[in-house]
């Protein structure tokens, strides 16, 4: 079954609250906007901060992986859908981004200017098409601060292998821990199945030690000021579906301050 | 099928295809702030300068398109829209209809187009608009611009101009509205530009003919917006439509998404 009636909207209200709890800070805002903050490895109580993905060619992580915004399993043919999405702990106006984390990996060397292979598992939900999945460069132990600027092999939508990203850059200062930074894709391409290699065009300095992590974006949050709460209803977050094993995470846009991050979701099932 | 109840727009969303847009910066700043990443890196990924001469009628399926799927059957609508940016300003997505590339700046003399027409929804063109946008800086120098097109009724020969905007030293990514002639509401297609003044080199632009699908406000920079499909008006987008984003007062980077759903 699915949601697609009012009547039916109504009665999977108020369907379940997941409160979203952080017990320690992000790092400050990465300087390279569009980039984000990853709020995977954050300590807190729900969800508990997630691990450093394993090296070399990652996992596929789900909703059981630590980290993961708590789910349950919904009854026979039936689906989780989001249905309101509240946040607010930034000291500064901004928003959140809840994703589907669907590959990630790490152990990647920010000094080395050979490709680095990765061989990345690939993408399996809602299918292993990655069509509109996004792959980011997620920081995991602080890099160098000189610039540079890196490039991505990866398989995009399409099934294609060994398009290559444009160059973007990598490196300053602000590239710290939990720092997301967006992969530009190749002309034409949509989306990303899974990633090859990665290379750095100079040294950062140091190797820090950061990896890829594609992801699929479900909602939005925007935070208006000052630790505001930004609210979002089924109509403006679109009651987007929920695959079933989603490992949802949430990151920021801009986010900063003095308070752990806060929030809740709530999700309903029909 | 059309979403005409408040049931088939549940269905619709719960259904929906969310859609990332990430575009990093460009040169773009000032007036006219006009910004097109049409050509910028980011997911989609960048797209090709357009054919020359009579251009082409760009579609879902040329690179740089946002990645919007064609409905299997009845009507597709825009039912989210939300994102931010590094700026002050508003995120506007247009179905872009016709481009043509190969224009230089550095002649003063008339230039033929004779463009592609548009056909999305229609040919008529009610309701398109009509740019310049850059694909190789211009060079150092200002001038005003004619354009001659044919306009929504199938009038030729129609004179469209900048108005009092300033067409000077415009980077890679500019895209600058033109003015049409009074009493037009559209534009069908593009016969030839003239500028007023040569420039300093020849750079590379061309026209575009776009439709406005909608607006997300960015009003306080670094805020996100979301607008829900009550304040979309649950706009339709034709078939095949070539969506891409255009903003207003600099070329910020953003972040954002889309939402289609299907009625």
């Amino acid at each position: 079954m699915t949601i697609t009636t009012i009547a039916a909207l109504q009665s999977a209200l108020p369907g379940r609250l997941s409160v979203y709890n952080k017990s320690s800070l992000p790092v400050g805002n990465p300087n390279t906007y569009p980039g984000l903050v990853s709020f995977w490895t954050i300590n807190g109580t729900s969800p508990t901060n997630g691990a450093t993905p394993p090296s070399g060619v990652g996992e596929a992580p789900t909703n059981a992986t630590t980290g993961a915004i708590q789910l349950w399993t919904p009854g026979s043919g039936n689906t989780i859908y989001l249905a309101r999405f509240r946040f607010w702990g930034s000291t500064q106006n901004s928003g959140v981004i809840l994703f589907d984390r669907l590959v990630h990996t790490s152990g990647l060397n920010a000094t080395l200017t050979t490709p680095q292979t990765v061989n990345s598992v690939t993408v399996t939900r809602p299918d292993g098409t990655g069509t509109n999945a996004m792959a980011f460069i997620e920081n995991y132990v602080q890099i160098g601060t000189t610039n540079t600027t890196m490039t991505v092999s990866y398989t995009n939508q399409s099934g294609t292998a060994g398009q290559v990203s444009p160059a973007f850059t990598y490196g300053l200062a602000n590239f710290q821990v939990g720092h997301m930074v967006p992969i530009p894709l190749a002309a034409g391409d949509t989306g990303v199945r899974s990633v090859q290699s990665v290379t750095l065009a100079g040294t950062t300095g140091s190797a820090g030690n950061f990896g890829i992590t594609i992801a699929r974006m479900v909602a939005w949050c925007p935070i208006p000021g000052n630790t505001m709460m930004g609210p979002q209803d089924h109509f403006e977050i679109g009651l987007p579906a929920i695959q079933t094993g989603a490992c949802l995470f949430i990151a920021g846009a801009q986010y900063a301050g003095n308070n752990p991050p806060k929030g809740e979701l709530t999700f309903i099932e029909g | 099928m059309t979403i005409n109840t408040m049931d088939q727009l549940v269905a619709g969303l719960s259904a929906g295809q969310q859609i990332p847009i990430v575009k990093y910066g460009s040169a773009v700043s000032g007036t006219p702030g006009w910004a097109s990443y049409w050509i910028i890196n980011g997911q989609p990924g960048a797209a090709a300068t357009p054919p020359t001469g009579s251009g082409a009628v760009p579609t879902n399926a040329t690179s740089g398109a946002i990645s919007f799927v064609n409905p299997s059957t009845g009507v597709a609508y825009l039912a989210g829209f939300r994102g931010q940016t590094g700026g002050t300003t508003c995120i506007i997505l247009y179905d872009r209809l016709v481009h043509t590339s190969g224009l230089v700046g550095n002649i003063n003399t008339l230039q033929t187009i004779n463009s592609a027409s548009v056909n999305r929804p229609d040919s008529t063109g009610i309701g398109a608009e009509l740019f310049i946008e850059m694909y190789a800086a211009s060079g150092s120098g200002a001038t005003n611009v004619t354009i001659s097109y044919t306009n929504q009724a199938g009038t030729t020969g129609q004179v469209a101009t900048n108005g009092s905007q300033t067409i000077a030293s415009l980077p890679i990514g500019q895209i600058v509205p033109m003015q049409l002639a009074s009493g037009d509401t559209g534009i069908r297609s593009v016969q030839s530009i003239t500028l007023s003044t040569a420039l300093a080199s020849a750079g590379n632009f061309g026209i575009t003919i776009a439709r406005k699908i909608a607006v997300l406000p960015s009003s306080v920079q670094n805020t996100a917006s979301s607008v829900d499909p009550f304040g979309l008006g649950l706009a339709t987008i034709p078939n095949n439509a070539c969506l891409f984003p255009i903003t207003f007062g600099g070329a910020q980077a953003l972040f954002g998404m889309i939402q289609v759903a299907q009625g």
